[in-house]
């Protein structure tokens, strides 16, 4: 199964003023398993377009198919959103129960879970992003800082287990280690259950560290698709449109700008060292 | 300046195994100073913003700006304007329909006459390089331009100090260099106080001074250099450095002669590269 889009269009407010077009007839598709990053500048309309993938939002024309569903009015998209969990931009808008347990446990209400097996599923979604259940299970999810907040709101999609897990701008807001352990989570969870994993995200550091494939968005379009060394090879032209490339790659772009022969895909620190350790030993006197 | 003697800040003072979300904390904020504040998450960064500028009073010890305590009540509405304040997200922030109605909205709760008011909104759009869009709708704007929107908000009430909370956590990356670049001109060139909270560690590096906090309590200080040194006490603090700072340092351990606080691409450019 799979994500398809077809000349999908999305009108807000349409026939008044203020009308935008936030998707102008995308093409696309995301087979199982992939792990998708999105980027573009705001307003590009990559909110608007995972919000299509829940069945949360409808197209103003053009279909979307996912696992298998058609989202179209009058469609009961129940059995969709249990499939597909999405994080919200703000997931602090999310939270509305009183105590952290029970909101994290809200999406698993009529699954059939036992009452065991919801909390260890709490409790596992919690640790996964650094919040330790016995301290806050019952404290007010509207009594914490930002981050925290949005660290709750991000379990209770996790707990859920979906089969299509998208999150909007996931690590905004979240300190260092808290964003190195959730993805490093995000990652195990994808291999070991296979599942299809769409992070929305303005940090390029991000996107370079997890994915397989970039889409670009501009102006509520595709405006480029490949892997990240692809993508990342073009600083250029993403600067153009709102966006950058990570640290490591302006680095190396910047020294081949001053003539070194070194590679420009480089996207984490490992090989960064490997290659700038290299050229410093010998290939120095060469260049 | 703004003047913090061994501050303390309970949300539950009632309930004692929960720690103060800010706990002894003396420092006084220079003018002209541009100050970074880091921290875990829930470490007290938000707290300690609105500590400064009377949102908060400290249950323990006093905050004082220009020598004014901040639990003065009468000096209330002075504190309020001396130390302006923008959040993370800007959609919370902007209320008008029209940008300069917007940016006019806090001169008008401070009574300033209409015509101050007209000059007041010129000059801060223009500070934050927004004249040009003073007849547009904000919420067309995108999240960079409606930031510097809430900040020229923050200007056109002639504040001292400038405090941020996460400015740039919801923008794009032209959003967020437009931001900094702002604010960092506002403090250079117009000697504005800054107080910048962030968890971008690429961030904190233009501060004349970083302060990182933890547990409520302030762990360290010192200048990006000196802080971003000390690789192992910021991960143990659930910190990091600048991937960049990082990359020089194991360099190093390979062998080669680089120094362990390299901050910026430009400058780890500048040593391989000559
Ligand atoms: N409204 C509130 N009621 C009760 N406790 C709160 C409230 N807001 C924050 N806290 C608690 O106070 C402590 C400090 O929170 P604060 O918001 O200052 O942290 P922060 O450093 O800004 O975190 P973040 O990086 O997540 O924004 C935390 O333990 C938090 O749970
Ligand atoms: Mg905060």
């Amino acid at each position: 199964m799979s994500i398809i889009a077809t000349n999908l269009t999305h009108v807000y407010s349409p026939s008044t003023p203020w009308t935008t077009k936030a998707l102008d007839q995308v093409n696309l598709e995301i087979k199982d398993g992939e792990v998708i990053g999105l980027i573009g500048h705001t307003g590009s309309g990559k909110s608007t377009l995972v919000q299509h993938f829940n069945g949360l939002l409808k197209p103003t024309s053009g279909t979307i198919r996912v696992q298998g569903v058609e989202v179209v009015k009058g469609v009961n998209l129940r059995p969709l959103r249990r499939k597909v969990g999405l994080v919200f931009q703000y997931p602090e808008h999310q939270l509305f129960e009183e105590t952290v347990a029970i909101d994290v446990a809200f999406g698993l209400k009529n699954t059939g879970l036992s009452k065991e097996e919801t909390k260890q599923r709490v409790e596992k979604a919690l640790l996964a992003v650094g919040i330790e259940y016995e301290t806050y299970m019952d404290r007010s999810p509207f009594e914490l800082s930002g981050g925290q907040m949005r660290r709750v709101a991000i379990a209770g999609v996790l707990a859920m287990e979906p089969e299509v897990l998208i999150l909007d701008e996931p690590t905004a807001g979240l300190d260092p280690q808290t964003r190195k352990d959730l993805l490093e989570h995000l990652r195990r969870v994808q291999k070991e259950r296979g599942i299809t994993l769409i992070i929305v995200s303005h940090s390029m550091d991000d996107i370079a560290a997890m994915v397989n494939r970039i889409i670009v968005m501009d102006k509520g379009k595709i405006y480029a698709q490949g892997s990240p060394s692809e993508i990342f090879s073009h600083g250029e032209e993403l600067r153009q449109i709102g966006l950058d490339v990570p640290p490591l790659t302006q680095l190396l772009l910047a020294l081949r700008a001053r003539g070194l022969d070194l590679p420009a895909d480089i996207l984490n620190l490992e090989s960064a060292r490997a290659v700038i350790g290299r050229w410093l030993k010998g290939g120095k006197d060469n260049v | 300046m703004i003047q913090l003697q061994d501050v303390s800040y309970s949300y539950q003072p009632e309930e004692e195994q929960v720690l103060p979300a800010v706990s002894d904390i003396s420092l006084t904020i220079e003018e002209g100073e541009f100050l970074a504040v880091i921290g875990h998450n829930g470490s007290g960064k938000s707290t300690l913003a609105k500590l400064l500028n009377g949102l908060l009073l400290p249950d323990k010890g006093v905050v004082s700006v220009d020598l004014i305590s901040t639990s003065d009540q009468e000096k209330y509405w002075q504190i309020r304007q001396q130390v302006g304040m923008v959040f993370q997200n800007p959609d919370n922030q902007l209320i008008a329909t029209i940008v300069e109605e917007d940016v006019a909205f806090g001169p008008e709760n401070l009574g300033i006459p209409s015509e101050e008011i007209v000059t007041r909104v010129e000059e801060s759009l223009s500070q934050v390089a927004m004249l040009e869009y003073r007849h547009h709708a904000p919420h067309l704007l995108s999240g960079g331009q409606k930031q510097r929107i809430a900040i020229a908000g923050i200007l056109a009430m002639h504040p001292k100090y400038l405090v941020l909370d996460e400015p740039t956590a919801m923008l794009d990356p032209q959003g967020r260099r437009e931001v900094m670049a702002t604010v960092t001109r506002l403090n250079r060139e117009e000697g504005m106080t800054v107080v910048w909270i962030t968890h971008h560690m690429e961030e904190a590096v233009r501060a004349h001074r970083v302060m990182v906090m933890d547990h409520g309590r302030l762990a360290i200080q010192g200048t990006p250099r000196e802080v971003f040194k000390q690789t192992e006490l910021l991960q143990l603090l659930h910190l990091d450095v600048p991937v960049i700072t990082r990359l020089g340092q194991l360099l190093a351990q390979d062998g080669f002669n680089l120094p362990p606080d390299v901050l910026t691409v430009e400058e780890m450019v500048n040593l391989l590269c000559p």
